[in-house]
């Protein structure tokens, strides 16, 4: 019931995904280490991200607000931020990650499906590196 | 006097709370808007993130308004960046490029250096520190490549990003649209859970 859980849960769900994990030319069978390199917990591309660590994919939270209608619940915003060598890979990668989180409920946090709210290409500001970035609506309990 | 049955309802209590309600549900998404522009600057515009006003909601003549407002000057640089890195597709692009704050030497959108004469900056001031000997050139390949011009740079104490391009954060499109689908169900919320009943009696 917190933005720990619900990370750790998409982390999960897309360290799981043969066709996710292609993109790093990993599969389920890879070390954990490598699979948590590849998808990480960190809003932070400084130290993170550079041309080499690329294909990699970061996930984080961002500010959300309690519901109006029941104040026990809590809308959180969810982000992943895919960055790849070309742009076409970065959308690509986003593509089969926003096809496993839109319309899924993490398991143990009573919530609602997460909704896509926006997507979009952004400059990342580093050189050799394209960016491409979902945002998601995701409800649940707090109490 | 007999027996009688009344039923009312108290209109103007019931559509003056409401109007608190809404009141209330304007200004917290308001701030919601207002902590999303802020952690989209990234740090990388403090004097930015200091002029982001706490959200205003004001009532005006029956209209709830709500505004979340960077007013800092570098705010421009921010969301739509600058050289050869800005967004182009800003509609205010146009009227920028003819208005005095627009470099007339510059041919294509990198950072070009000024033919001498005081120019208005986009910080509102005056500038007419420069020769002009750099007039129609680009400063963005100049600061990158060439050591003597870099270590001029240094010498007069400017950053060595000085004259680098900004890429565009979008800081405040970004915060809108990612929020654009909460901001409506939230709103409509408030009409949904609003206790009419209470004002019948």
């Amino acid at each position: 019931m917190s933005a720990d859980k619900l990370l750790d849960e998409v982390a999960l769900r897309l360290a799981c995904n043969e066709a996710f994990l292609a993109f790093k030319s990993l599969t389920p069978g890879s070390s954990n280490k490598d699979k948590a390199d590849f998808i990480k917990k960190d809003e932070e591309p400084d130290g993170n991200v550079t041309d080499k660590t690329v294909p990699i994919c970061l996930i984080y939270t961002r500010p959300g607000i309690r519901d109006r209608r029941s104040s026990q619940f809590y809308n959180s915003k969810l982000v992943i931020d895919c960055f790849a060598k070309d742009s076409s890979s970065a959308r690509a990668m986003l593509m089969r990650a926003l096809d496993l989180i839109h319309g899924w409920s993490p398991s143990g946090l009573a919530s609602t499906a997460c909704a896509l709210a926006y997507e979009t290409s952004f400059k990342t500001g580093i050189p050799g590196v394209k960016g491409h970035r979902a945002f998601f609506d995701c409800n649940y309990y707090v109490g | 006097m007999g027996i009688e049955f009344d039923l009312s309802f108290n209109g103007e209590a019931a559509f003056a709370v409401l109007e608190t309600k809404y009141e209330e549900a304007v200004e917290s998404l308001c701030d919601l808007i207002l902590a999303h522009a802020r952690v989209n600057l990234e740090g990388e515009y403090p004097e930015v993130e200091h002029s982001l006003r706490p959200a205003v909601v004001q009532l005006v003549n029956g209209v709830i308004g709500g505004t979340v407002a960077a007013d800092h000057w570098k705010s421009y640089l921010a969301e739509w960046g600058s050289g050869s890195e800005m967004d182009i597709s800003n509609d205010a692009l146009a009227a920028y490029m003819a208005s005095p704050y627009w470099n007339p030497d510059r041919v294509g959108m990198a950072i070009t250096g000024r033919a001498a004469g005081p120019y208005l900056g986009l910080d509102g001031e005056t500038h007419d520190k420069h020769t002009g000997a750099l007039a129609g050139v680009n400063l963005e390949d100049l600061s990158r490549n060439d050591p003597h011009f870099q270590a001029w740079m240094e010498s007069v104490g400017l950053p060595e990003d000085a004259f680098q391009p900004k890429r565009p954060l979008h800081f405040m499109k970004s915060a809108v649209l990612a929020n654009e689908k909460l901001i409506l169900d939230q709103l409509r919320a408030v009409v949904e859970v609003f206790q009419f009943g209470d004002f019948f009696m």
